[in-house]
């Protein structure tokens, strides 16, 4: 255990953490968007899984990680207008929807790995493309911190980035506020001569561009290749992330992060000869302890809300 | 509209079953050979399609080998995900037009098991899992032989860091699993006796992804096994497992790939990839059942007595000497002659 423990404490543990915080920590941030706007995007996994999928195929054809991401931003803002299309114009349930936009996607990149590359499982050795990472010089040297932060990808500062990114938009814009009063109550935002469906609109855009990000990130951080279904859930997680954190910024990178450590964790004490099932458990049961911890949360968010309305609806002459 | 529906269902069954007829009757044809034995006609039904660089493309290697001996034969493909389409595959060729059907893995297995009792005069052949029906013939694997391969490999390099130039020489080897299940602990209970015969203070550290998927996962629990020291990691992860080859060339150190020949996935770090040889077990097979000495509702195990196992050395860039190889075949030899028993997870 002790082993373990002095595992644990390096910075690579460190830098891994941040490797494996940065797609989810991106995808819940683009999830916390649509929730601000009161719509629990579950599609999150199919976006971030066609992402990877743009990411590799056309960053390698390019022969330019950059390329790579924008096309994974591309790939999955399509599929996100999907899923805003059927959703919004033609009132399709957004949890259903989202599901299928999740069966596309494995469907869809298997589809296409085995058109492309002619192998359902991979992308070959020949179509690799890699994010460099960014080497920090004299800042590496610092102790512990340095090791973690330097060789990072771009993508991993950006989704730490987002954090304070999201808090502004959210709070100090009037695209923030609209979303918000959009999300607090529709009828009442509307009144207020906000487009509701344009708000929700750019809300499942947005999440479909962070959702490439991260899928960019997944797929080219370290592999270099597509593998099908790689997502592996990672997107449940950041729906689980930002559920927690109640859509809010800080709250969400928190919530983030405790997962990619309970992830990382869970790899030291599989690897210590902790039984393996209880090891690969640990994050999930984290999460689910998050999510209650989170449920009671939101139920007095939701108490309160609601009678802060009917008060307002008694006050209101008839 | 009732009556439409049934008459237009009717409609399609006839359809079909002309369409199943004209098949069979192309297929019928039992070619003699010019030695005077009997070429068998085979068809080889898949779950799922070819070009998985696995199991089905070196089955359907088997069959061409088989077909170039002069049978007839026949491949069909299906959709991966639809059993019903496996299920009609099967049974359009079990009404005794072919004198063997192939199939294999445990998906077909329930499918198999009712198509062999409901046509009890044709002859079926299948991989990778038992049915015990009189006229299937089962084949299996010793995975945990191969492993063995795997482990004795994965040792001798750890301990002959002049031969192995990305090797450190600290005695300590990994095995990444996609699930702790008994099949994959069969891979890793072979690995571990491999790594044991050769040197019994080499620590063998063992990780499961939790899926096959996950080759991120893959990647950072191998890339943990690398920085606490193993020189060399043996992949049994399936798509996870191609996480854990990346980790070896981001490592610098070594790794053993499954399932299909990995080697060239990343050159120069994936020293061999540890097969099952479908295709060869299916040709001989074949050849068993056109001499007549096939057992029927019998299963035979492929192992590296029969070769059905065994390491492949091919586009690995020479990463594994001659003299090394010489030295896995001693090892292999003494399973073939019983001096070691490789422990099996399965039994």
């Amino acid at each position: 255990m002790n082993d373990v423990l002095g595992h644990l404490l390096t910075a690579g543990t460190l830098a891994v953490i941040l490797m494996k915080v940065a797609p989810i920590l991106l995808a819940a941030i683009g999830g916390a968007f649509t929730q601000q706007g009161n719509i629990l995007n579950i599609g999150l996994e199919g976006m971030m899984l066609i992402g990877a999928f743009a990411a590799i195929s056309v960053g390698s054809l390019a022969g330019n990680a950059f390329v790579g991401v924008l096309a994974a931003v591309v790939a999955a803002v399509l599929l996100a207008a999907l899923y805003a299309l059927a959703t919004l114009y033609f009132k399709a349930d957004f949890i259903v929807v989202g599901i299928g936009i999740n069966l596309f996607a494995a469907g869809l990149t298997v589809f296409l790995l085995q058109v492309v590359y002619g192998n359902a499982g991979v992308t070959p050795p020949s179509a690799t493309i890699n994010l460099p990472g960014i080497p920090l010089g004299p800042i590496a040297d610092i102790p512990v911190i340095g090791p973690a932060i330097t060789n990072q990808t771009a993508l991993v500062w950006l989704a730490f980035l987002c954090v304070p990114l999201y808090s502004f938009v959210l709070y100090r814009t009037k695209f923030g506020v609209h979303l918000r009063a959009v999300g607090e109550d529709e009828g009442a935002a509307a009144a207020a001569g906000i487009g509701i469906r344009k708000m929700k609109f750019s809300s499942v855009l947005i999440s479909g561009a962070l959702c490439g990000l991260a899928g960019a990130q997944l797929a080219m951080a370290t592999l270099g290749s597509f593998t099908a279904g790689m997502t592996s859930g990672r997107g449940f997680i950041a729906v689980a992330a930002l559920t927690f954190g109640l859509a809010k910024p800080v709250r969400t990178m928190i919530a983030s992060l405790i997962f990619g450590a309970a992830d990382a964790i869970a790899d030291q004490l599989g690897l210590a000869g902790v039984n393996s099932n209880l090891a690969l458990m640990t994050p999930y049961i984290i999460t689910i302890l998050a999510l209650v911890l989170a449920g009671f949360r939101l139920r007095g968010a939701w108490a309160k809300r609601t009678t802060t309305r009917r008060t307002a609806e008694e006050a209101q002459p008839a | 509209m009732k009556l439409k529906a049934q008459a237009g269902f009717a409609a399609l069954a006839a359809a079909s079953l002309l369409l199943t007829a004209c098949g069979g009757s192309s297929g019928a044809a039992q070619s003699a050979a010019s030695d005077g034995s009997k070429r068998l006609s085979v068809a080889n039904v898949i779950p799922g399609a070819l070009g998985d660089q696995g199991f089905f493309d070196d089955a359907a290697g088997g069959i061409k080998k088989i077909e170039s001996a002069g049978s007839k034969t026949q491949n069909i493909q299906s959709d991966a995900s639809n059993p019903a389409q496996w299920k009609t595959n099967l049974e359009s060729v079990s009404t005794g037009k072919w004198d063997v059907v192939v199939t294999g893995t445990s998906q077909m297995h329930d499918i198999l098991d009712q198509t062999a009792q409901k046509y009890s005069k044709q002859h079926f052949v299948t991989y990778d899992d038992v049915v015990k029906e009189p006229n299937v013939a089962s084949i299996v694997y010793k995975q945990n032989e191969g492993s063995y391969l795997a482990g004795v490999l994965a040792a001798l390099a750890t301990t002959n860091k002049d031969k192995f130039p990305k090797a450190t020489g600290s005695k300590v080897v990994g095995i990444v699993g996609g699930m702790d299940i008994p099949v994959i602990n069969d891979f890793v209970v072979g690995f571990k006796k491999g790594v044991e015969t050769v040197d019994p203070s080499i620590q063998v550290k063992v990780s499961y992804v939790g899926d096959f998927k996950d080759s991120n996962k893959g990647f950072d629990q191998a890339k943990l096994m690398y920085s606490q020291g193993a020189d060399v990691v043996f992949q049994v992860a399936g798509g996870a497992g191609i996480g854990v080859l990346k980790a070896a060339a981001a490592a610098g150190r070594y790794a053993i790939g499954v399932d299909s020949n990995q080697n060239a996935i990343q050159p120069g770090f994936v020293l061999a990839s540890m097969l099952k040889h479908v295709g060869d077990s299916l040709n001989s097979a074949v050849s068993e059942a056109a001499a007549g000495k096939l057992k029927y509702g019998e299963t035979t195990s492929y192992g590296l007595a029969n070769k059905g196992v065994g390491l492949e050395f091919a586009n690995n860039g020479s990463s594994v000497p001659q003299d090394i190889q010489a030295k896995i075949d001693s090892f292999a030899q003494q399973v073939i002659d019983g001096k070691v028993q490789v422990p099996s997870a399965t039994s």
